[in-house]
């Protein structure tokens, strides 16, 4: 039963998340002139339709709270803390790159996915993870000609 | 035109135009399947080899790269949920359902041979008919534009599936999305918050790779499969079985009602293989018998989209060279090469240099078979990516979707942007929101603004705009039915359980 509470939580922070930019619009959104279609139109008509969709929804859920599904688990706890781990890796590699170098922080960015993936042979991590940055890294300096970041030791 | 055609002809006989339509077909499938990459960058990719060619071998190798990264993104769609380009995205949810029910061959066919169905068709119409699709293309205004775009944001009713309201939610903040860096009509910027990455605006490419690819990681990290095999059962892609032309004859008119949608829709400038792919796959959906099974591994839902997708490439040729219009950002790479060859554009070209465009294309009917040969390699070699161990492909789909966020605007804010909707798809995906709806909303959010701005400066505010000009009227109209039918069809349906 209190499993369409649960439910609700992502609504209600989308439509919470939603009032504050409709809050944010006049000092967030400058306009040259007054009038009905300007800049800021279209920021307030979708804040306002994601609004009312939000209630909508809201309604829905808890019409449909008697409906007597079964309490559903949204996310499994160790799952939940690999993802975390990975996207702090993603967010450890954004802040290494720039300093190490592409090659250096997709290695090690490669190895601790496929870690977090379930992969426990240190060989096949360690070149698998090799391979596959080399492979990235020719593909696109080389044959696509894409600049990548260099960092410390110049690739 | 006649004598244009038979010089044409006479012109193709040449190892050169072939192994430049080669060459671009291939570059263009690579480039296209690779997340992040696109058709567009595969043309810019090829542009600097043409220098040094004749024109037509130069325009023709561009072509190839164009029409084979725009099928390309449909192979990564359908095996590994992570469509190449924007153009692919509706392919995604049966493209990939139908791999985990082990059907991956025939999704993978199914979308080879009606993109090159679709390629064929719209050369025809280019060939054809030029002239006079211009001439409807040349009306379009404003106010034509906007109905185009509510037309297209009607699928929203099609692909929320249970929750009206939560894809409506999701619309929303696609377009609420879209609205952040400057402001396309007077260039006032838009919830920057002081960041002076976010004056880009947050872009498709890596909101598409986040809400797709790195959401889709995230879901294999937490449940940790072992591979797409273990988890969904045999799903190997069978490369030996048949898929006979003669499988695709029940969705004749689903072959052809998509060809013509992607064929007007390419046409008219400013639009693409995106919009086209998600019209027609709401139109074959309102059409169906069993409208259910789309977002479930329908094939009808794949070939609408990738006919749509593929007829837009010879339609975007039709304003560039009856009006010397760029109609996207590949006709204008086409015709700076064009430029570069010494070639004056403009609406005389088909006049001046009539042998050339008839060689074009000519050129554009041989891309398009040379497309269906290379094609059925590509799908052999991607589709050991099933078999492949999760804890080895994760990764590399990673890395290549981070580099691919970061190629796309040369800009580390890129990837930030493609790892935060990685997260917000990731979470949301799991209460149901339908995150498709969010980037569908980002392509038309441009559109849809900028048309409806435009409109109503020109009638001075008055909304009678819309309802005054018949091309408008027709596609506001077809946007209504597209939303009450299926409306009323379920409503219909649940009386119907009810009384029952």
């Amino acid at each position: 039963m209190l499993g369409y509470k649960k439910k609700m939580i992502p609504t209600a922070v989308i439509m919470a998340i939603d009032a504050a930019v409709f809050f944010s619009i006049p000092s967030q959104v400058k306009i040259y002139e007054e009038g009905l279609v300007n800049t800021r139109f279209l920021p307030y008509l979708v804040t306002i339709l994601i609004f009312i969709c939000g209630i909508a929804d809201l309604i829905k859920t808890f019409r449909e709270r008697d409906k007597g599904e079964e309490e559903k688990n949204y996310f499994n706890k160790k799952g939940t803390l690999r993802v975390l781990a990975a996207v702090a890796a993603l967010a450890v590699w954004l802040l290494l790159m720039p300093e190490i170098g592409f090659v250096i922080s997709t290695v090690l960015l490669s190895a601790f996915i496929m870690l977090l993936a379930g992969n426990r042979s240190a060989v096949q991590i360690l070149v698998l993870s090799l391979i596959l940055t080399l492979s990235v890294y020719a593909l696109f300096k080389l044959a696509l000609n894409l600049r990548l970041p260099q960092g410390l030791f110049f690739f | 035109m006649l004598d244009n055609i038979v010089a044409a002809l006479g012109n193709m006989v040449s190892l050169e135009m072939f192994l430049c339509m080669f060459a671009g077909v291939a570059v263009g499938i690579v480039v296209g399947a690779l997340p992040g990459l696109s058709a567009t960058l595969a043309v810019a990719l090829m542009l600097p080899f043409t220098f040094g060619m004749s024109p037509t071998a130069g325009i023709l190798i561009l072509v190839g790269a164009y029409c084979g990264g725009v099928y390309g993104g449909s192979i990564t769609a359908i095996l590994i949920r992570t469509p190449g380009t924007p153009a692919s995205v509706a392919t995604v949810a049966d493209g990939y359902a139908m791999t985990k029910k082990g059907k991956a061959y025939e999704a993978l066919m199914g979308s080879l041979l009606t993109s090159t169905i679709g390629g064929l068709l719209s050369g025809l119409a280019l060939l054809l008919i030029a002239p006079l699709i211009a001439k409807l293309a040349v009306n379009f205004g404003p106010p034509e534009y906007f109905a185009l775009a509510m037309f297209g944001l009607t699928i929203i009713a099609s692909v929320s599936g249970k929750s009206l309201a939560k894809g409506m939610m999701m619309a929303g903040l696609g377009l609420l999305f879209a609205c952040v860096g400057i402001d396309p009509y007077e260039g006032q910027a838009r919830f920057i918050f002081g960041q002076s990455f976010l004056y880009s605006g947050v872009g498709m490419v890596p909101a598409m790779i986040g809400v797709f690819a790195i959401a889709e990681v995230f879901n294999q990290i937490e449940i940790r499969i072992k591979s797409v095999a273990a988890e969904f059962g045999d799903v190997s892609v069978d490369c030996k079985q048949k898929f006979p032309l003669k499988k695709l004859r029940p969705h004749l008119p689903n072959i052809l009602r998509s060809s013509v949608t992607g064929i007007i829709v390419g046409a008219i400038p400013g639009t693409g293989g995106a919009i086209a792919s998600f019209l027609a796959y709401n139109n074959e959906k309102a059409k169906s018998k069993h409208p259910e099974e789309f977002g479930n591994g329908s094939m009808d839902g794949i070939i609408a989209a990738e006919t749509a997708k593929n007829a837009t490439t010879g339609a975007t040729l039709i304003p560039m060279f009856t009006l010397g219009i760029p109609g996207d950002t590949v006709t204008a790479i086409l015709l700076g090469a064009l430029t570069i060859h010494g070639l004056s554009t403009g609406p005389k070209l088909f006049t001046e240099h009539g042998v050339l465009v008839y060689t074009v294309i000519i050129g554009f009917f041989l891309v398009n078979l040379i497309m269906l040969v290379q094609g059925r390699f590509a799908i052999r070699w991607f589709s050991k990516i099933t078999q492949v161990p999760s804890s080895i492909l994760l990764p590399i789909i990673l890395v290549l979707c981070l580099v691919g966020a970061y190629a796309s605007n040369n800009s580390f804010a890129s990837v930030g942007i493609a790892v935060f909707f990685g997260v917000l798809g990731f979470i949301l995906g799991k209460f149901g929101f339908p995150m498709a709806l969010l980037l569908i909303a980002m392509v038309l959010a441009q559109l849809t603004e900028m048309s409806l701005r435009q409109s109503l400066i020109l009638s001075d505010g008055s909304p009678l705009i819309f309802v005054q000009r018949p091309i408008c009227l027709i596609f506001l109209l077809l946007a209504v039915f597209s939303v009450c039918i299926p409306m009323l069809k379920a409503r219909r349906a649940r009386k119907a359980g009810k009384s029952s």
